[in-house]
């Protein structure tokens, strides 16, 4: 019964039956004059959108996404302004997540109705607006007299607009919501967000909109639908109907991996560079115009330079760069330059994942694994502007691992076997935004509200006591004049009622709504000049003391003092950072092409007892004969040294650092998040008994731990029988992690403003002790939902709790077995662990024996300079 | 071992686990550094957390010593700009309590320029310096008068904190007393919303003191399971490997 109304389509339509469904001539006869005929995704869309459906529409690059969501609502305007009936009223929204492609959309329709408009002047009366932060007063003032028939803006807008007393009203007649670029606001708090918003904006409706949704490659498709679309009855978990048009499988892929060098090892890094370059400018001379994917900024900021040193100054051959640190009108130019064919090849990390028409693009490569099939997939489909064209990618690896991880990944992105996208659940904190904002509207009853919430996905298993655990926050209960904790709304439980209260609140909803955090930065400079070299986080430097090493921009500084909020470093690029660099620019692995990697590292252990395995690795990974070769000599080394992991087995290798410090590595593939999570527990519950800090390191492939003492077999054996849940909780619950994501998480639920003022200058944030104000909330109220959101987001959306918590119990029951190796050194997979630097340290839980243990140090120096103790 | 909830200094000086010093010469008790509404500055809900905990240490030294004065060394209050609901409130409360006990001396620091107007309505009166005994009295945010040989400053202003590290690079942040035997004596920040700054990082607050002057200097360290000695700041840096 349920699944009915989730349903893909089957029955592609045919073109006539699609032109049927236009009612006007001015539009088919605009149409076919600009387009030999729909795309598949025209097709459906156009079909299922006449017959009132909500529909999703997952299509590649080039099938014409825009017009597939709004041709039908143009032709329906154009018929409406026809007969003297299109009012001051909006009837489309259009919602994406980024400003710029909202500006790209605009173009996008104003362009056809100008040409529309050739054909039949009424055309001009549709009017098309666009309401984001960067709208101007009076522009919104404009909107309100004479609303856009088409509305573009973003979820926060949406929010804000939400509960704009007269402009809210304009909302209420409009007929279609299109939700672009879904799939990448379902997997982040921005996207919980809009679900609330529409939920909150259908329920005030006579009727309720339509929702189309549009998304790149993804899966599974089925949740994305139901995130879209929301549940018409959350009690009985019935969702509201929607079609899926899964168009995707019209584009072809040609997906190969290239190694820059046939022997990582034994090439030096500036020959594996010059190698890497090389190979890069090869493909972007083969090609008209070629788009290159990075990971990270750094790396966008470092390649271009590289390649516009390598390809000279000639005038035709130019390499942009494009990522969000760069200001907007950059950006822009960069755009257009693509569009007009401008620039040989732009280099971008992320930001030109998302649809902005970017022109004609015939390569796509990408530099280092993209850690995910979906992810290679998306940006890959960004290649071949025109539907019929193959898109061409081709993943060009840095090392070993890089070559395994890209060669298992490029196999199941060929195979379409994407993984799994995971939707944040019940975000406490989002909840509290909306809840306020739903008390400026009008007066509601607990149950009804209770309900309209849980009709958004996200929200669907929400239970009752979070939601009245953070009505009695919002409402300031308790013996609140006594503590002064002053609510945002009046909640009365007896009654079962909630409402507004307070002149202030509707301005801190104005201007704290949304989820994205804002982050207080420290200037960096090099010390004894004004060089300027970034900024850092408050919080990263208030854990840094005179002689740390860290990295900032992809160089390492060393860490001299602070003035006046300004950090002075020295430069020092041949030292290993010694602070761990949190916030991590990195992309993690995915949990699934871990385990696909794990899988081959088991097929690998029996391949390489069978005959012509160079052969077999050829064929299984479609890769040529070098890049094979590269593979098994990587396998053969780590067979010899301390032998595979085969699946069922956790190896953990011991060896001693040239600090004496006993180091262990652990084999974990389980994806990044994952590790994060295991590290944490483990680390903690060693430092706790060894009575001192535990130093993490992690990465994709697994992690190590820096101990003081020696773990033994059993000691690991006993860790791993507890229950991951409870001791994470316990790992995370002291460290600067957690009260910089309480940070976020009270901004985010009003409990702290965003902008906390000139009037705290001498009491900066870096000396402000988070934790008394946690503790105290922790005394008072055990389950503060502003507390119990900090740990579900760490564990449960950063950490991967779930898969993490699947693999531990594995270890625990022993169905994965512990391998325990003393080693000289790091085995050949272990190098990049060791090498990954440090993510955290991890202390103990007992923190007065930590003081105790600390004092001690410092008692035995000066016990070896003979000084004696005395006042 | 190491946890004490007092240690005596100087002649007549006992340093609290409370943050708190005590003349004993003059059964004063000295604190500084209080910041009260300092979270209406950024806590959108005004949770006024920190007033009871301060309350408790002060009721905790009262019921352990023999004060009939207590001197705040300023920054009694947060807000540069005015006077917020909270420091209305909580400062007379927290005044009363002191006053119902023993004289009161309020030293003016730079965050009290409204403090006068509470200050005024009870009647208390307001310092810039004060001298009691062979104990001067100052915020440290201006430039310090002239001090005898045998006369000592008692500062705030500072915050004063360090970080007690690991081998493997954990730590502890504290706030702690700065004691140059016959020089000066500065006190740490009594507010919990903040155990300071770190001095390791050579950024000195108080103006007429410099790195070097807390070199040599005694560390005490506050923590909530007692009062430990750390010896001096250069020690501490040679242990750190700074």
């Amino acid at each position: 019964m349920k699944m009915q109304r989730i349903r893909f389509a089957r029955k592609e339509p045919s073109a006539e039956e699609v032109v049927r469904k236009i009612k006007n001539e001015e539009i088919k006869h605009w149409f076919f004059s600009k387009f030999q005929d729909f795309t598949p995704a025209q097709k459906y869309a156009l079909y299922y959108i006449a017959q009132g459906k909500n529909v999703l529409i997952t299509s590649p690059t080039g099938s014409g996404k825009t017009l597939s969501a709004f041709l039908f609502a143009i032709d329906y305007l154009l018929s409406l302004a026809k007969n003297g009936k299109l009012e001051d009223k909006i009837y489309v929204i259009y919602i994406s997540p980024l400003k710029a492609l909202n500006n790209d959309i605009h173009r996008n329709l104003e362009e056809p109705l100008h040409e529309i408009g050739v054909l039949n002047p009424v055309a001009h009366e549709i009017r098309v607006g666009v309401r984001t932060s960067d709208t101007p007063s009076e522009v919104k003032a404009k909107m309100l007299r004479k609303p856009p028939h088409i509305l573009i803006t973003t979820p926060e807008s949406l929010a804000i607009a939400l509960n704009a007393p007269k402009f809210s009203e304009k909302l209420l007649s409009v007929k279609w919501v299109i939700v672009d670029e879904i799939h990448a606001l379902a997997e982040n708090k921005r996207g919980v967000h809009l679900a609330l918003s529409l939920e909150r904006l259908t329920y005030r409706m006579q009727t309720p909109a339509l929702r189309i949704g549009l998304s790149a490659t993804i899966h599974p498709l089925e949740n994305v639908a139901r995130f879209l679309v929301g549940y018409e009855d959350p009690d009985r978990k019935i969702p509201r109907e929607c079609v899926i048009l899964d168009v995707s499988f019209a584009k072809k892929m040609d997906i190969k991996v290239i190694s820059p060098v046939s022997d990582f090892i034994y090439t030096g890094s500036e020959e594996l560079s010059k190698k890497l370059y090389s190979t890069v400018i090869k493909h972007i001379n083969k090609h008209r115009t070629t788009l290159i994917f990075t990971n990270t900024r750094s790396a966008t900021e470092r390649v271009v330079f590289h390649l516009n040193q390598a390809l000279g100054d000639s005038v035709s051959e130019c390499i942009g760069a494009h990522h969000s640190s760069l200001s907007r009108d950059v950006r822009l130019d960069v755009e257009n330059g693509l569009k007009s064919g401008r620039y040989k090849a732009v280099v971008s990390s992320t930001s030109l994942e998302l649809g902005i028409d970017i022109g004609y693009i015939d390569l796509v490569l990408l530099l280092g694994s993209p850690k995910s099939a979906t992810r290679a997939l998306q940006r890959i489909g960004r290649s071949g502007h025109r539907l019929h064209e193959t898109s061409i990618g081709r993943i060009i690896v840095l090392d070993r691992d890089d070559l395994v991880e890209c060669a298992v990944l490029a196999k199941y992105a060929r195979e379409r076997k994407l993984e799994m996208l995971k939707i944040p659940e019940c975000c406490l904190d989002v909840l509290a935004q909306h809840v306020v904002g739903m008390s400026l509207e009008k007066k509601w009853k607990i149950d009804e509200a209770y309900f309209l919430v849980r009709r958004a996905m996200p929200y669907l298993n929400l239970s009752f006591e979070d939601f009245q655990e953070v009505l009695r926050y919002l409402g300031g209960n308790r013996d609140l004049e006594h503590q002064r904790v002053y609510g945002k709304l009046w909640y009365d439980e007896s009654l079962g009622e909630f409402g507004r209260r307070g002149k202030m609140t509707r301005a801190i909803y104005y201007m704290n709504a949304g989820t994205i955090p804002d982050e207080v930065a420290i200037k960096v400079y090099i010390e004894g000049t004004l060089k300027f070299i970034g900024k850092l986080e408050e919080e990263f430097v208030e854990r840094l003391s005179p002689g740390d090493i860290f990295v900032l921009g992809g160089k390492t500084y060393e860490f001299r003092k602070l003035r006046n909020m300004r950090a002075y470093v020295l430069p020092q690029p041949t030292r290993k950072p010694t602070v761990p660099a949190w916030f991590s620019e990195m992309l993690p692995l995915q949990y699934d092409l871990a385990a696909h990697i794990r899988e081959f590292r088991d097929w690998m252990r029996k391949t390489l007892k069978q005959k012509a395995p160079v052969a077999r690795i050829m064929e299984y990974l479609d890769v040529d004969r070098e890049t094979a070769n590269a593979i098994y000599s990587y396998f053969v080394e780590q067979s010899k040294f301390s032998g595979i992991p085969s699946f069922n087995e956790l190896q953990i290798e011991e060896f001693i650092d040239e600090e004496n410090l006993y180091c262990y590595v652990f084999h974990a593939l389980t994806g990044r998040r994952a590790n994060d999570a295991m590290s944490r527990a483990l680390a903690h519950a060693i430092a706790t008994k060894q009575k001192t800090g535990v130093r993490v390191s992690v990465n994709d492939n697994g992690f190590m731990l820096t101990c003081s003492d020696r773990i033994s077999l059993d000691e690991l054996h006993s860790i791993f029988a507890q229950p991951l849940g409870k001791l994470l909780a316990s790992a995370i619950t002291n460290t600067e992690m957690f009260k910089r994501r309480f940070r976020h998480v009270a901004v985010r639920s009003f409990l702290i403003l965003r902008r906390y003022g000139e009037h705290t200058k001498s009491v900066h944030y870096q000396q402000f002790d988070a934790q008394i104000l946690i503790k105290s909330l922790r005394n008072k109220y055990p389950n503060f939902p502003v507390i119990k959101e900090t740990y579900r987001e760490i564990m449960e959306d950063s950490m991967d709790i779930e898969h993490a918590s699947e693999y531990w119990d594995a270890v625990g029951r022993g169905d994965i077995k512990i391998k325990l190796l003393r080693l000289p050194m790091p085995s050949p997979f272990a190098f990049n662990i060791v090498a990954a630097g440090v993510s955290d340290i991890v202390l103990m839980a007992d923190r007065k024996e930590y003081i105790m243990s600390l004092h001690k140090r410092l008692v035995e120096y000066l016990n070896r300079e003979s000084n004696a103790v005395h006042v | 071992m190491q946890f004490m909830s007092e240690i005596a200094i100087g002649d007549d000086i006992v340093l609290c686990a409370e943050r708190a010093a005590i003349l004993k010469g003059l059964n004063a008790c000295v604190i500084a550094d209080l910041h009260i509404g300092v979270e209406s500055g950024f806590i959108g809900t005004a949770l006024a957390f920190q007033n009871d905990e301060m309350l408790g240490r002060i009721e905790r030294v009262f019921s352990r010593y023999h004060i009939n004065k207590v001197v705040i060394d300023g920054d009694l209050k947060h807000t540069f700009s005015g006077n917020v609901v909270e420091e209305w409130r909580y400062i007379p409360e927290f005044i009363g309590y002191l006053q119902d006990r023993a004289d009161l001396y309020i030293v003016r620091g730079n965050h009290d320029n409204f403090l006068v107007n509470i200050a005024d309505k009870y009647g208390i009166a307001l310092y810039d310096e004060l001298k009691l005994g062979r104990f001067i009295f100052a915020h440290g945010h201006k430039p310090l008068p002239e001090r005898k040989d045998n006369e000592i400053f008692v500062l705030g202003h500072e915050h004063p904190a360090v970080k007690l590290r690991d081998r493997v690079g954990g730590y502890v942040k504290m706030a702690v007393f700065v004691w140059h035997p016959g020089r000066f004596l500065i006190l740490p920040a009594f507010s919990p919303w903040t155990y300071g700054h770190e001095l390791l990082d050579g950024d000195v607050a108080i103006q007429s003191m410099t790195y070097d002057d807390y070199l040599n200097a005694r560390i005490f360290g506050c923590t909530e399971y007692g009062i430990i000695d750390l010896a001096t700041l250069k020690d501490l840096e040679n242990v750190q490997g700074v």
